[in-house]
């Protein structure tokens, strides 16, 4: 059983570690999103709290709070948007400055995560 | 607990593939415990009638069937022994477990889990639905 835990403990870290390399690709993806936004198609609002879900559901279940935080701000308030057929302005403004937010937070958790030594008994991140 | 009432499948549905894998690992610390992954609620609508496991664990937001509405298609086929699910989410404030009780949840499992409890957050949940 200590073998299976430590087995899985390893087996999360290597996820951990694809799961912000991804990120980054997901970042690109939020801001092809907020791009729609600004000229009027609310459609990506779903789209953006779809995204954003994904992102703060994995990201928290990895142990990176941060960038689970910042994913569920953006999901929320896009889950708010739902049915809203003109992109409010100021909605969009607040999307892009959670979106750099949690940019930041994956550069953050990247650069520490890379410095970490990882071993089976290494912590989640 | 009696042969019967032992929890032997678990099938675990969730779009997300490092959330499958995760819970596939967490519930394989559980000894003589099968389980299956589907990728979507329609996966699952599919491979439940031949596997029919003793157990369903449903994400609850998920692109095209959610899992509220695969609970919902699972409880309208009357072919189907009406098997247990438990939603596992984030939206798991006191009011919305009470709205995915109403819906015929059996339980409901909040999303980010310690991948190191969640076999005995799931034993207790099977226990705690009657199959003790």
């Amino acid at each position: 059983m200590i073998e299976k835990r430590a087995a899985m403990r390893e087996q999360i870290n290597q996820l951990a570690a694809k799961f912000l390399q991804r990120c980054s690709q997901d970042v690109g993806s939020l801001r092809v999103l907020l791009e729609r936004l600004r000229i009027g198609d609310a459609a990506a609002f779903k789209e953006l709290e779809y995204l954003a879900h994904r992102l703060s559901g994995t990201g928290a279940l990895l142990g990176f709070e941060s960038i689970g935080t910042c994913a569920a701000a953006i999901e929320r308030l896009a889950e708010a948007q739902a049915g809203n057929t003109t992109p409010d302005q100021k909605v969009t403004e607040r999307l892009t400055e959670y979106t750099a937010r949690l940019e930041e937070e994956i550069g953050l958790r990247g650069r520490s995560y890379e410095s970490l030594k990882l071993s089976e008994s290494s912590p989640l991140p | 607990m009696t042969d019967r009432n032992q929890l032997r499948t678990v099938l675990y549905v969730d779009d997300e593939p490092d959330i499958r894998e995760i819970v596939e690992m967490a519930l394989g610390l559980i000894g003589n415990l099968a389980v299956s992954t589907c990728a979507s609620g329609e996966q699952a609508l599919k491979v439940i009638p031949t596997l029919k496991p003793d157990l369903v664990l449903l994400d609850v937001m998920m692109p095209a069937m959610d899992g509220p509405t695969a609970l919902g298609r699972m409880r309208a086929d009357t072919t189907l022994p009406v098997i247990p699910v438990i939603f596992v989410t984030a939206k798991a404030m006191p009011q919305e477990i009470a709205h995915f009780r109403e819906l015929g949840a059996a339980w409901v499992i909040a999303k980010p889990f310690d991948p190191m409890e969640l076999g005995k957050q799931v034993l207790m949940a099977w226990e705690g639905i009657g199959h003790q």
